[in-house]
């Protein structure tokens, strides 16, 4: 397995991580968490599913995340990062 | 002349001063009475003293009548936050205009019921659609702490930007701990064109 197949396969990884917390913490069907999940125009993205998607990462991270960090959950691709950052 | 100014009351605003009726709400403008008596849920709730950042657990009801305000309808607004249907008050909401034009926000939903659907929101669209118009308005902006990530979502969700987090700002008098605050600014135009964009968005 090359160097670059691990880094795709571990990209995946964090994506399918995103998938299934989003999915849990906003109460619908994974199938249907993409990239273009966000606060500003998912529906589902209410105050209350913010909290259990804040606490979800702090319990999956195993610490309570930092301002800046709280203030930058807002979409897919902010969620992915995050848990990527922490894995690394 | 000095004893003069400090009589002088300014007067409500014929405009900014009037009720305000969102699809559920009524958010209507109080006078000193009206807001002492739809904050007084707050004086004794210390999650909400909290979170608005005051510096006492609680308050007694002489203290309350300082410590919130007096109304004006001119530069300091408490509005009461009504249902249409069901009636009572579920909250409020607090807006100060300073002299350079900058609106500070506020607001508490007390009825724990109403949680988690979309009150903030709904009302907050409503009181900044009726504001910003005002040639006295030039930027709201809302300040809270760092963990009250219910107001961050909030704040997000209205397109607010994040322009300044401050370390150890505010010395809770419930813990004894110093926490961290962050803040959030939208400016009128901005918000006046993000509506628009909005409006014209849902018509097509």
């Amino acid at each position: 397995m090359t160097g670059l197949h691990k880094a795709r396969l571990s990209e995946t990884q964090m994506s399918n991580s995103a998938v299934t917390l989003l999915a849990e913490a906003l109460g619908v069907d994974p199938k249907v968490v993409d990239e273009n999940v966000s606060l500003r125009q998912t529906s589902a993205w209410d105050s209350l599913a913010h909290f259990r998607i804040v606490l979800a990462l702090e319990e999956r991270l195993g610490r309570k995340l930092t301002p800046i960090e709280v203030v930058s959950v807002r979409d897919f691709q902010s969620v992915s990062n995050l848990i990527q950052a922490c894995e690394i | 002349m000095v004893l003069v100014k400090l009589l002088r009351k300014e007067p409500p605003d014929p405009y900014l001063s009037q009720p305000i009726r969102t699809e559920r709400f009524v958010v209507a403008n109080c006078n000193l009475k009206d807001a002492i008596k739809v904050t007084a849920p707050w004086r004794t709730d210390p999650e909400v003293l909290e979170n608005l950042m005051y510096s006492q657990t609680s308050y007694t009801a002489f203290e309350w009548v300082r410590s919130v305000g007096r109304p004006n309808g001119n530069t300091r607004f408490i509005h009461a936050i009504m249902p249409k249907e069901g009636g009572g008050t579920i909250g409020a909401h607090r807006l100060i205009i300073n002299r350079s034009g900058t609106v500070s926000l506020a607001i508490v939903i007390h009825a724990r019921s109403w949680w988690g659907r979309g009150v903030f929101e709904e009302v907050r669209r409503g009181i900044m659609d009726h504001f910003a118009p005002s040639e006295r308005v030039i930027r709201f902006e809302g300040h809270v702490l760092a963990r009250n990530v219910s107001s961050i979502y909030n704040y997000q969700k209205l397109g607010f930007r994040l322009v300044g987090y401050e370390k150890k700002t505010w010395l809770s008098p419930h813990s004894g701990t110093h926490m961290d605050t962050v803040q959030f600014e939208m400016m009128a135009d901005d918000w006046i064109a993000q509506s628009q964009a909005l409006g014209d968005a849902d018509e097509q």
